[in-house]
């Protein structure tokens, strides 16, 4: 036993003798040697040399992704929308990589209709990667794009401005470029309104360029643009371009152009100028064609500025309108400068002198207002200032101050020359009178609709009473006689009284006034005794022809004329006086909806709702029946199903699908369905089921 | 021989099973972004790599209840069949990434290098222990050992993969140089295996252009390009990670920034999401397991436990620092994994029954003697310790 522990032992300490121990800690110096500098390594990459990695990370990890915000609508003061927003189709190519040039462009010819020489040769003359062929097509235009695969050709989905009516009031809505930033009109003045605040979102992106949200990087929300309602309607604004164009084309004109407005509100209800364009249309629109001419152009108003002396005379009761004037047989001369009347007149009233329009008489009654009474009749009435009505390049105007009024000046300025004015501050002057001499401010946007569907009103701002009621009243009469008797009786509508004032102006070129040269204007309000509505007709050089009684008057009758024709209740104005078509509404179908949803569209509608005791149940019928007229802030019964109740047999027919099972799943009524759209027919088997057939 | 007269050492047992642990969630946060993407599920790789630890975990203990004599004598037959299994995936192996290395058994897919480095190990330690009284002659000595190591280290640089043959061969030379051969032969034979490696590496050309991309040396190629950026990657997340890192679960390198994030450069993830201290943690973790096998060997009861011992440490702290260098860019880029943590398959399996045998080595070394008091007694470990158990 003990030789054996012997054996053993030796046998041990051998094989420890053999363990050469150093040898393996010299191994294991080296790899901890090894460890250790990896240790030091870390301290420099992660601590020392953190801040440089750090940002490289950010830089590859995080994407700012856009979010675009929605460009807001603009409707008109009926709420149809004028423009709005859809999605178009872009087309590019990237050259670098693109090899069938010519197959492409041959290819977009046939099914877009684009130019493919052209764009042959923006692909060629493209140095880098990218080039736009073309932007903001429709989407409906681009049936054969689908179909092309080429490498290279690029289709982007962009959203697109879209104007519903135009070319109809394209001068006041304006358009946008091709990235939809606002290039003219209530687009360019709006751009920020409208376009809202882009967001954007801070994404992760991984190696493969793919990005994801996470919770903890900012998002940045888009503020979508607002909405527009503009004071425009939309249906005169036709009128007044179709008949704007006629007239054009009938006189031959340079220019024309027309505003109308609504006295009682100062409301621009229609304002166009000639030549115009097409919005959807850009590629080929001259830049006369976008400018606003009622609001930019300056010019001289000749006799329908004897309005205003008028105006400013009777108020002042320096005279009265049967107040006896000489008419000096059209030509009174001062000596150093004479004034004529194209058709002379003698001894007549001052009603008559307007209604015949002698610059005669009323450079005599001018002279006879006091300097500082005529300047301050004239500031009042707004001109000499820019009105700041909603559209860009308007200018102040000049007129004399009250210091720089001479007889002479007094004179000419009486009949209408010797100031610029534009027309929309000729047409807010005569509002003013058809508003019983108040003021107010012309605009052109109603309202503003936020996000949340709240609307900010921008309610009518009255300025300030230029003259009183009575001498508003004296003028109305004076004007009606114009039109009745006088240079105006190509505006007279029948079975109404028309008010209203011509105007011809030899155009001052180059410093002197042309012989051939004429502005010719009407300017009147419509009808005279409750005005609805003011119009003023400017046509810039007529050939032939050049009378603003000959030329311009047509035209606003015709425009009135029409209207009178689309607005029917109008028409009753004469009669009783009161209602418009705005006085009642159609009655929404509501059937199929939870009450506390229909509350708001019925409040929109300024209607309201009776019998509503639960918010949280589902119409079943309602009285009166959809689209039958109801009067403003009428009452609609409406029936709820009742729990309580038993299941009746309820009618659902010619409800959209979905509102008719809302409707018998909440009443408990098991239903079938054949087909899809609205309900046609309604087939019951026993009380509790029923088969529904929609078309 | 071969009785344990102690408790296994705990201070190895502890940090390894909290190595494989912690690998679950690292794991999982760095395989999430690329399993969710290819798999479609998150837990794909995380599901598969936690059953792996289990299949590890198990390996270990059964390991370290047997006697690694009884192991020992099976090295040459677990050697032959390693080799076998080389020589297969040549020619029968599945293909990743363009290496055949893998031996699929349809419900278990293996590298056979990863048994045939322990078996090499096993076979050394053996040859070592029979042939030291003549191992300073070369014939009789050192010319199995060198056959042996050349055959594995060869059909692991055929399949291709470099890496792992280099390591091995490493192994190999630090087992032959604990094993007292003569150090001239070493030394000369040494220099003719890295020159037949560095020719062949240069007719090979794949690992002569990683090395000058990462030494700067070579213009850019697209192979450059792929290096520099998984380095650049691997930087970009250890810098990211700073002092205190990002959080679990909150590395943002491996959202498929870092090819491999959850593999070979795991670590790098561990450095984001942890910071400095996380990744210093795991060096110091693998230097405590490196000093506790440096005990173990030192006690070891026979020369056998010992050679055993030295070239399990040895194998698991070199892969453990070439992973940690590469991840650091102290190494061109390699594909060793990190032992325990990275996502590699069936790595974890083999490393855990190695760290088994080396646990039931410092068992029967009596590092920690079952009974305390019995180390008061007799602090002497080479006193006869059969002695008490009569």
């Amino acid at each position: 036993m003990e030789e054996e522990n012997n054996i053993e032992n030796f046998e041990e300490e051998f094989q420890n003798s053999k363990k050469r121990l150093y040898k393996f800690w010299l191994i294991l110096l080296f790899i901890s040697i090894g460890f250790i500098a990896v240790i030091v390594r870390l301290f420099i990459i992660q601590i020392i040399d953190a801040d440089k990695y750090q940002l490289q990370a950010k830089r590859q990890h995080e994407a700012k992704v856009p979010l675009r915000a929605e460009r807001g609508n603009i409707y008109d003061r009926n709420g149809n929308l004028v423009a709005g927003t859809v999605m178009g189709v872009s087309l590019a190519a990237d050259p670098t990589i693109l090899k069938e040039k010519e197959k492409l462009c041959s290819i977009l010819e046939k099914s877009v209709g684009l130019n493919s020489i052209e764009l042959l040769n923006k692909i060629k003359s493209t140095d880098g990667a990218f080039v736009w062929l073309a932007r903001g097509l429709i989407p409906d235009d681009l049936i054969g794009i689908d179909s092309i695969k080429l490498n290279g050709f690029i289709k982007y989905i962009e959203p697109r401005r879209n104007y519903l009516y135009s070319p109809i009031a394209s001068q006041i809505i304006g358009c946008t470029d091709v990235d939809n930033k606002g290039l003219s009109g209530i687009e360019l003045s709006f751009d920020t309104l409208l376009s809202g605040k882009s967001g954007y979102m801070i994404m992760q992106r991984d190696a493969t360029g793919h990005i994801h949200p996470t919770a903890n990087l900012p998002v940045i929300e888009a503020l979508h643009g607002k909405s527009i309602i503009i004071t425009i309607d939309i249906e005169l604004q036709r009128i007044i371009e179709y008949e704007l164009k006629k007239g054009m084309e009938r006189t031959n004109s340079l220019s024309g152009t027309v505003i109308a407005l609504e006295p009682s509100s100062g409301e621009i209800l229609g304002m166009a100028s000639y030549p115009s364009y097409d919005q959807n249309d850009l590629k080929n629109v001259q830049a006369m064609a976008m400018k606003n001419k009622a609001i930019t152009d300056l010019y001289e108003p000749g006799s329908t500025f004897k309005t205003i002396t008028a105006s400013a005379a009777i108020d002042k009761n320096i005279i009265t309108p049967t107040k006896m004037c000489n008419g000096h047989l059209g030509l009174l001369d001062y000596g150093k400068y004479q004034i004529k009347d194209d058709h002379p007149i003698g001894i007549v009233s001052f009603a008559d002198a307007l209604a015949y329009s002698s610059n005669v008489i009323f450079s005599q009654v001018g002279n006879s207002i006091p300097d500082a009474d005529f300047a301050s009749y004239l500031s009042n009435f707004g001109f000499g200032k820019r009105w700041g009505v909603e559209l860009s390049g308007e200018p102040a105007g000049r007129i004399k101050k009250a210091e720089e009024l001479t007889p002479a000046s007094k004179r000419f300025m009486s009949f209408g020359y010797g100031i610029s004015v534009t027309p929309l501050q000729m047409i807010t002057a005569y509002s003013a009178i058809a508003n019983r001499g108040v003021l107010m401010k012309p605009h052109i946007v109603k309202a503003t609709i936020d996000n949340n569907g709240d609307t900010t009103f921008n309610n009518p701002k009255t300025i300030r009473r230029v003259i009183s009621e009575n001498s508003a009243d004296t003028i109305t009469k004076m004007l009606i006689g114009v039109v009745e008797k006088g240079t105006g009786k190509s505006a007279q509508i029948e079975g109404y009284k028309v008010a209203g004032k011509t105007g011809t102006t030899q155009k001052l070129v180059n410093g002197s006034y042309a012989t051939q040269s004429y502005y010719a204007s009407f300017i009147g309000f419509f009808p005279a005794d409750r005005p609805k509505i003011a119009l003023l007709v400017l046509l810039d050089s007529p050939q032939g022809s050049y009378y603003g009684g000959a030329v311009a008057a047509p035209i606003f009758r015709d425009i009135l004329i029409d209207w009178l024709a689309v607005n029917p209740i109008t028409a009753s104005e004469k009669v009783n006086g009161s209602k418009s078509r705005f006085d009642s509404v159609f009655v929404p179908d509501l059937r199929g909806l939870y009450v506390r949803d229909v509350l708001k569209i019925v409040q929109n509608l300024k209607l309201k709702l009776q019998n509503v005791f639960d918010t949280n149940s589902v119409i079943i019928s309602q009285n009166p029946k959809p689209t039958s007229k109801i009067k403003l802030w009428g009452k609609i019964d409406i029936v709820v199903f009742d729990k309580s109740k038993k299941a009746e047999l309820t009618d659902v027919r010619g409800l959209t699908l979905r509102r008719a099972i809302t409707i018998l799943n909440n009443s408990g009524i098991k239903s079938r369905v054949i087909g899809t759209g609205k309900v046609s027919e309604q087939l019951w088997s026993g009380r509790k089921s029923c088969t529904l057939i929609c078309k | 021989m071969g009785k344990r007269i102690g408790h296994i050492d705990w201070y190895i047992l502890l940090p390894i099973v909290g190595l494989m642990f912690f690998s679950i969630a690292f794991v999982y946060s760095a395989s999430a972004p690329f399993a969710e993407l290819k798999f479609g599920s998150k837990e794909t790789l995380f599901l598969s790599h936690s059953i792996r630890i289990g299949l590890g975990l198990l390996a270990l203990l059964f390991f370290s209840r047997i006697d690694y004599h009884l192991i020992a004598k099976l090295s040459k037959f677990l050697l032959i069949v390693a080799i076998g299994l080389l020589v297969f995936v040549l020619f029968g192996g599945e293909e990743v990434k363009g290496a055949s290395r893998w031996v699929n058994l349809g419900f278990f897919r293996f590298q056979p290098s990863e048994l045939a480095k322990y078996a090499l190990i096993l076979h050394l330690s053996v040859l070592l222990t029979k042939k030291q009284d003549y191992i300073k002659d070369f014939k009789q000595g050192m010319m199995p050992l060198l056959i042996w190591s050349g055959i594995v280290t060869f059909l692991i640089l055929l399949q291709p993969n470099h890496s792992t043959a280099l390591i091995i061969l490493v192994i190999s030379i630090s087992m032959m140089f604990i094993g007292n051969v003569n150090l001239f032969h070493l030394g000369g034979l040494s220099l003719v295996g890295f020159a037949i490696l560095t020719s062949y590496a240069i007719v090979a050309k794949y690992p002569i252009q990683r090395v000058s991309a990462f030494l700067g040396l070579s213009k850019s190629t697209e192979v450059v390009e792929v290096f520099n950026y998984q380095l650049q990657q691997s930087l970009i997340a250890l810098g990211n990670g700073g002092v205190i890192g990002l959080g679990p679960g909150q590395s943002r390198q491996s959202a498929l920034f870092l090819p491999e994030s959850y593999g070979d450069f795991i670590f790098s993830v561990i450095g984001e999401e942890y910071g400095y201290i996380g990744a210093a943690i795991i060096i110091i973790v693998f230097l405590i397991i490196l000093w506790r096998g440096m005990i173990v060997a030192k006690n070891a009861p026979d020369l056998l436990g010992y050679f055993l011992s030295c070239g399990i440490i040895i194998t698991l702290s070199i892969y453990a620092l070439v992973n940690a260098c590469v991840n650091c860019g102290l190494l061109p880029t390699t594909g060793l994994p990190m032992p325990f943590i990275s996502y590699g398959g069936t790595a974890v399996i083999f490393h855990g029954a190695a760290v088994g045998v080396l646990l039931n080595i410092s068992a029967q070394a009596g590092v920690y003697p079952k009974d305390e008091k019995q180390v008061i007694e007799e602090p002497d470990s080479e006193e006869q310790p059969t002695l008490f158990e009569e």
